[in-house]
């Protein structure tokens, strides 16, 4: 049984409400035929009966450490931890940027990300790295919502989301892509993979993405996807692209608009 | 096989599995036969034993299953006693092996009796799952928390205020997805 990746992620996003029963009779019926043709959904499966018979052995253990309070970021931070993610430290700083694919965290994270970017200098294409001094525990809070939750869309963004704080971009990359093959309108997807790529340093496949989720994205999530499109023509040296969409946060009297007043002050020739 | 049972999908075979047509349980254990004996090398790395413990494991799963009222899919239901069955394999084998210095040659990653797979055991399992749930964001937290105590997806959604059923099953999507991406972090250092 080799490890490929499920060839219908779509599919493979539905093991949870599998498990649950949550699915309709013909969905339930296609999952499972897939199932028996996909080494990928059965060991995710086997995953999870792993992890649940664990949980059933722990049970008492677990109820009790469940009923505590979560420890906080800094706790967290400070503990060591078999399950700490080895992030290289570019990619954790731009993980950064994954919260404004959710909604609710969009003021929050927006304003964690104006105080990152105090550390900016000078927009040079060699400035990658700069450019994306963002404080990595947010890449740890929350969880995405969608605007139709329980949708198929919906459970690939969110396994996109989740695989994105958890630093596997790979996986990340891969739901983002079933989502927009699914859906090719969807402002979230675009964004999603757009981040992911310019986050491994695609900027060519990243950029194209980004321009076209900004124009169709709305109030807050426009502002965010377009501060991350500007960011990424930065990072491509593409100076004065970058300035038009600073010039439309500014405008935009949003969340954004003194910080993207300040980097155009600073980009100005 | 006759070409009307072959394209049958296996709700159907279920179904006519349990009113007792042989013909249907014959298809059922050829379709499931072959992914639920790989699983099972994967933790036995016996082919021999192997065999013996996915055709006892598929038989046990459709004599149940007449007698049962799957809601939860017949795949989890299936490998939960897969799991159970490659444990009790494991843990005869290595009582042979002390009582009498005999019982096969065990894989490298095969340290004891409690090996479930990637080379951790159960405890180690329990460990790490330990540590997870200690990360968890608080809304995952209280979902496992309900989940442990035997809640149903209604129980969930009231403890939630009532939000929408498709929010409440997203939510605890995101948080198996994190509980397990933690785990298998924790397993193999990262992918």
């Amino acid at each position: 049984m080799n490890s490929a990746p499920c060839p219908r992620p779509e599919l493979q996003a539905l093991v949870a409400r599998y498990e649950l029963g949550a699915l309709e009779p013909a969905e339930r019926a296609a999952f499972e035929q897939h199932v028996l043709e996909c080494d990928a959904c059965v060991l995710e499966l086997e995953r999870g009966v792993r992890m649940a018979e664990a949980l059933r052995e722990g049970r008492s253990g677990f109820a009790a450490l469940l009923q505590e309070e979560p420890p906080t970021a800094a706790a967290i931070a400070a503990s060591p931890s078999t399950v700490s993610v080895p992030v290289p430290r570019v990619q954790r700083r731009l993980a950064g940027l994954v919260p404004f694919l959710r909604p609710r965290l969009l003021v929050p994270a927006a304003a964690a990300l104006l105080i990152g970017l105090g550390l900016w200098q000078e927009a040079r294409r060699s400035d990658i790295r700069r450019w994306a001094s963002f404080p990595p525990q947010i890449a740890a809070s929350g969880g995405m919502r969608s605007s139709t939750p329980g949708d198929a869309v919906a459970e690939l963004l969110d396994a996109g989301a989740s695989y994105f704080d958890l630093g596997q971009h790979a996986e990340a990359q891969r739901y983002f892509r079933a989502a927009l093959e699914r859906e090719p309108d969807s402002v979230p997807a675009a964004y999603g993979l757009g981040l992911v790529l310019a986050v491994g340093g695609d900027l060519q496949g990243a950029i194209p993405l980004l321009e076209r989720a900004a124009p169709r994205a709305e109030g807050e999530q426009r502002d965010a996807v377009q501060w991350v499109l500007a960011n990424a023509y930065l990072a491509r040296g593409e100076r004065e692209a970058a300035r038009r969409v600073l010039a439309l946060l500014v405008a935009s009297s949003g969340a954004y608009a003194p910080r993207a007043q300040d980097l155009d002050r600073r980009l100005r020739p | 096989m006759d070409p009307a049972t072959e394209a049958m999908g296996i709700d159907a075979l279920l179904a006519r599995a349990r009113r007792g047509d042989a013909a249907a349980e014959n298809a059922l254990f050829s379709r499931l036969h072959a992914r639920t004996l790989a699983l099972a090398k994967k933790r036995i790395w016996d082919y021999v034993a192997a065999e013996d413990v996915a055709q006892e494991t598929i038989r046990t799963a459709l004599e149940k299953y007449r007698e049962a009222d799957l809601q939860h899919g017949l795949f989890p239901w299936l490998f939960t006693i897969l799991h159970h069955k490659v444990g009790n394999y494991l843990t005869r084998r290595q009582r042979d092996k002390d009582r009498f210095g005999t019982g096969g040659i065990p894989h490298a990653s095969e340290s004891a009796s409690l090996v479930v797979s990637g080379g951790q055991t159960m405890v180690e399992l329990v460990h790490s799952l330990e540590n997870a749930l200690q990360r968890l964001s608080g809304d995952c937290r209280r979902i496992f928390r309900l989940l442990l105590e035997g809640a149903s997806r209604e129980d969930i959604r009231n403890a939630f205020d009532g939000e929408p059923m498709g929010t409440i099953d997203s939510r605890i999507s995101r948080c198996r997805t994190r509980l397990l991406a933690m785990l298998e972090e924790g397993e193999g250092g990262g992918r």
